[in-house]
């Protein structure tokens, strides 16, 4: 396995794990409902993502993985993850505006922000990706 | 007194033409992807010290060759 495939492999996978995440968070929020769809879904996606990227990493070897992880990647990651920060921070007040108007109750806030959270810095990605940045 | 410093310029492009070079191909010699080279070509992207060493060495040049500091005024 080269780079490219290995690329391909981790970009996929980190946007479908986002794009899941994603419509778990907006379930909850447009069901009303904390479990939208079975919570073994998301979890087994990140564990899924996990195996995949590190497996294809391991038969590619550590010089594609190097190239496909290399200082862009790891920049424009290190964005992600400070993009999932802030949001993680502002879906609080958010929040806080939505359960104050009973838009949402405790259990959905918590399902909600949860998965939310966990897919802003995926979504970045995916977008970043699109744009030719992965 | 110098101007203020506008940005990173770079012969990066003009540079591996001259040597017949791919992206993709300096890429592989330089370890990153052909993206990375693409990014810092088009100045998206400011390499790392290390990178810039790499690519001068790979192009048989110094890196004062490739980068210079953009002035402005």
């Amino acid at each position: 396995m080269n780079s490219r495939t290995l690329t391909l492999i981790r970009n996929t996978s980190f946007s479908l794990l986002g794009l899941i995440l994603l419509a778990y968070g907006l379930g909850v929020l447009v069901t009303g409902r904390p479990d939208p769809f079975p919570w073994w879904v998301t979890a087994g996606a990140g564990i899924a993502t996990a195996l995949a990227v590190s497996v294809a990493s391991g038969l590619a070897g550590r010089r594609a993985a190097a190239i496909a992880w290399d200082e862009l990647a790891r920049e424009e990651w290190k964005t992600c993850l400070a993009f999932g920060y802030w949001v993680a921070v502002w879906l609080y007040p958010l929040f806080a505006v939505l359960m104050a108007f009973s838009m949402v109750d405790q259990v959905q806030a918590f399902a909600a922000m949860g998965t939310l959270t966990a897919a802003s810095p995926f979504l970045l990605f995916l977008s970043k990706w699109l744009r030719g940045r992965f | 007194m110098g101007g203020q410093v506008a940005g990173l310029a770079n012969r990066l492009r003009e540079l591996r033409a001259r040597h017949g070079l791919t992206q993709a191909q300096l890429a592989e010699q330089v370890g990153v992807s052909r993206k990375t080279i693409n990014t810092i070509e088009n100045r998206v992207f400011v390499p790392s010290t290390l990178l810039a060493l790499k690519l001068a060495r790979a192009l048989d040049v110094s890196v004062h060759d490739i980068f210079a500091l953009e002035e402005d005024g």
